[in-house]
Formats: structure tokens, C-alpha cells, sequence
């Protein structure tokens, strides 16, 4: 009897160990990740970054690259065929929506009398929402179109000074 | 087993190629992998679309020999100066596509254009003598 008694504290004892380090592993790894987030500056806008799953019906999602910058966020979002003329940006609130038009194809015919022997282009118009954060300054975003391949340049907002309000004390 | 450099673009292609092969897809297609083509054949000519977008022109390499045409390239990516990855979606790499054209063509009057993204070829036939009827005697 006493060496079950023995034995059960024994298990009971390394039980509590074992929970007692998955809960300091669980600490530190929050920590650990809290930090990482903070020096990447990640929390400041990203993940706002909505990779939107739109239906098909609404259009072809481009692939988008996204890079940060110090001042500001690049998007390279890739729309082969679609001309200078087709692209349509706009903005709404914090939905920025990309449309770009692909028309005329084959030497500016839309139709072109032949046997299609290999038809793996996408032939219908690019569709893309992002969600910007409030970081990003809507107002002076540029875009730029060359080659099939839309540059948006989306830049952050000049953020404010924290201002330290010392407490007196009466 | 051959040692390479992993190439995604030729991964692609040859799983396309397996899964065709189990569902017993035997008919071969014309070309497999990146860039995606649009092949036209108008009776004269063929008229191939190749979406390329963001390419420089020297970096698309062109060429045509009896019914293959091979369209072969690099792409890399561009990164602005001090600029940190957040997303990266877009496609880089080398891409070697062969595509087998039905009949011959006059490769010294194919003629291409890169404009939008789009790589624009016409490929002329090369039309052979038409069937000529032998009597029998």
C-alpha cells in the first residue's frame, strides 16, 4: 500500500513539473513573440493586409507583391493585358479595390476567326480588395502601370509625437 | 536520380503532366508550365499570346525551330531599395516553355511584340505543296 501511495505522489509531483514548464515555455514564448511583432513593426498596419478571397465571378485575383518601406508601402500587383486605360483604382474607407480590364488580346481583335488549339490565358477582367490600415495616407496613394505589372505606391501617414503628461502630485 | 536545381515552374509542369497521365489524358497537350499561351490557328498563320508581365525585353528568349516553338526566360523580382518583404506572391524564376505547333511554319517571317505584358507572335505557315494525285497506270 504505501509504495502505491509512494508512487502516486511521485506521478502526481512530476504532473505538476510537467505543467508547471509548459506554462513557463507557453510564457516565454508569448514574450518572445510580443517582441518579435513590436521590432518588426508589424502591428502597426500589416494584417490589414486582407488577402480577399473574392469570388470568381467578381474576377481573376492578380497576384500582388507587397513591400514596406520607411515612408511607405509598395504594392506590385501582376495584370498582364490589361493597358494603362483599363486599370481602375479606387479607394472606400479602408477598401482599396484594384479592376483591371483585359481586352483584346490577340492584335487588338477581340475575336479572331481560328481554331483555338491552346487556351490557358485568363480572359476575364483582374479583380483585387485589399483593407489598408489607418497607417496608410489614402489620399496620396500613386499607381503606375507598365508592362502588365500595376506599382501602387500607398504613403504612411507622418505619425504624431507621444507627448509624456507628467502626473502632479497635489 | 539526376541532381538539379528546384525548379517550380518545371514541378508544376510535371505534376500537370502525372495527373493528365492517370486520367488517362493521353492526347498530348500542346505545351505545358509558365508562361500560359493562347494558340490560334487562322488557317494562314498561328497566333501565339504569352502572358509575360513585367519582363524586360532582352530577358524573353524567343525561338523557333521546325513545329517547336520555345519561349524561355528569367524573371526577378524587383525589390525596392530598403524595402522589406511582407507579401510575395508573384511568380519568379526561369521558365522554359516548348510548344508543339501541328505544322511547320516560315520561321524567317515570325514576327513578335511584347506590349502589356502580352508577348504577341504570329507564326506564318509554312505551306506544303498540296496533295498532288499520281495516276495509276
Amino acid at each position: 500500500m504505501e509504495g502505491k501511495e509512494g508512487w502516486k505522489k511521485y506521478a502526481n509531483g512530476q504532473m505538476s513539473k510537467c505543467a508547471n514548464y509548459a506554462l513557463r515555455i507557453t510564457h516565454y514564448a508569448l514574450r518572445f513573440t510580443f517582441h518579435v511583432s513590436r521590432f518588426t513593426h508589424k502591428e502597426n498596419y500589416m494584417l490589414a493586409f486582407n488577402i480577399s478571397s473574392q469570388p470568381a465571378q467578381q474576377g481573376l485575383t492578380p497576384f500582388i507583391d507587397v513591400y514596406e518601406m520607411e515612408d511607405n508601402v509598395i504594392v506590385l500587383a501582376d495584370m498582364p493585358g490589361v493597358s494603362r486605360e483599363e486599370v481602375d483604382i479606387s479607394v472606400v474607407d479602408n477598401r482599396l479595390t484594384i479592376r483591371g480590364r483585359c481586352r483584346g488580346l490577340m492584335n487588338q481583335n477581340p475575336t479572331v476567326d481560328g481554331l483555338r488549339l491552346a487556351r490557358e490565358c485568363p480572359h476575364c477582367d483582374y479583380y483585387r480588395v485589399l483593407k489598408v490600415s489607418d497607417v496608410i495616407d489614402t489620399e496620396g496613394i500613386q499607381a503606375r502601370m507598365q508592362d502588365g505589372v500595376l506599382t501602387l505606391t500607398l504613403p504612411k501617414r507622418k505619425m504624431v509625437q507621444t507627448v509624456e503628461i507628467p502626473i502632479s502630485i497635489e | 536520380m539526376q541532381v538539379t536545381l528546384w525548379d517550380a515552374f518545371q514541378e508544376f509542369a510535371e505534376f500537370h503532366r502525372t495527373v493528365d497521365r492517370m486520367l488517362g489524358r493521353t492526347r498530348q497537350r500542346v505545351s505545358y508550365g509558365y508562361p500560359p499561351i493562347d494558340l490560334i490557328d487562322t488557317g494562314d498563320a498561328f497566333l501565339l499570346s504569352a502572358f509575360l508581365p513585367g519582363m524586360q525585353r532582352d530577358q524573353i528568349h524567343l525561338s523557333v525551330s521546325g513545329m517547336t516553338v520555345t519561349l524561355k526566360g528569367s524573371r526577378e523580382p524587383v525589390v525596392p531599395a530598403g524595402a522589406s518583404p511582407i507579401l510575395r506572391e508573384r511568380l519568379y524564376g526561369n521558365f522554359n516553355k516548348s510548344i508543339h505547333l501541328p505544322e511547320p511554319v516560315r520561321e524567317e517571317e515570325v514576327n513578335a511584340q511584347y506590349t502589356d505584358g502580352v508577348l504577341r507572335v504570329t507564326l506564318p505557315k509554312r505551306h506544303l505543296l498540296g496533295p498532288r494525285t499520281i495516276s495509276v497506270e
